[in-house]
């Protein structure tokens, strides 16, 4: 079994769902009725971007792209704790 | 033989977390109000991030065009997996209670909601706060604050 044609069909597959599932999260994310609607839409798009990015990772050979995934996750999760503390304390203790 | 097998086992891993992210993102385009909709963004978290994340590891591990680097690859993704599924629970939840607590929007209709019912009134809250209040002049205020709300 030859893995580098394989793969490539895998990735083909995936890349158009993943295309059509960023798009529709998009939409959400621009027209969200409030705040905590656009924060949800982002979170989920970047740690899909997150999870895609290991997979082109794999795709192109390159460490350094997968690498980026780590640093993407941790921003979504400083993006939801931020929003929680300014929410609820009305400010944003370092 | 057993690479194979477990290069299978990765790329189902990959096709079916794309299929979980599509039906989340069409889950949060549709449903009406706000808790719904947190509903369909943790399946898209957890089945559309972590899913495809742990089988593109498995793939990493026996994709030989890598060379050497497939077990640094193999390490990164595990690594991005487990951390998706310690943070992608913890923010959504403390995202929710914020909109809860903090009033964001408009409530939905509701048949019953039991942590309302548990919840002190305001009336009790402000005849505590009136009963232990302290002595003005004796707090500093703190050097760097955006907004103060509440007190």
């Amino acid at each position: 079994m030859n893995f580098e044609s394989a793969f490539l069909n895998v990735l083909y597959f995936s890349a158009v769902i993943y295309a059509l599932a960023f798009i529709v999260y998009g939409i959400r994310a621009i027209k969200g009725p409030t705040t905590a609607d656009i924060i949800l839409a982002v979170d989920c798009l970047s740690f899909d971007m997150a999870a895609f990015m290991v997979v082109l990772g794999i795709y192109f050979k390159s460490i350094m792209l997968a690498s980026g995934a780590i640093i993407l996750a941790l921003w979504a999760f400083m993006l939801d704790v931020y929003y929680t503390k300014y929410v609820l304390y009305g400010e944003v203790e370092v | 033989m057993i690479e194979e097998i477990i290069f299978i086992i990765g790329s189902i891993a990959i096709l079916l977390g794309a299929i979980y992210d599509l039906i989340a993102a069409i889950g949060l385009l549709r449903f009406e109000d706000f808790y719904m909709r947190s509903h369909a963004a943790t399946v898209g978290t957890i089945g559309g991030a972590a899913l495809p994340v742990f089988g593109a590891g498995l793939v990493a591990l026996v994709y030989h065009p890598l060379g050497s680097q497939r077990f640094f690859m193999a390490g990164i993704a595990f690594t991005v997996g487990v951390l998706i599924l310690i943070i992608a629970p913890t923010g959504a939840h403390s995202l929710v209670s914020a909109v809860y607590f903090g009033k964001v929007g408009r409530k939905p209709k509701l048949v019953v909601d039991q942590l309302e019912e548990d919840l002190p009134k305001r009336s009790d809250v402000a005849e505590l706060v009136r009963e232990h209040e302290e002595i003005p002049g004796e707090e500093e205020e703190p050097k760097f604050s955006f907004r103060r709300v509440g007190r």
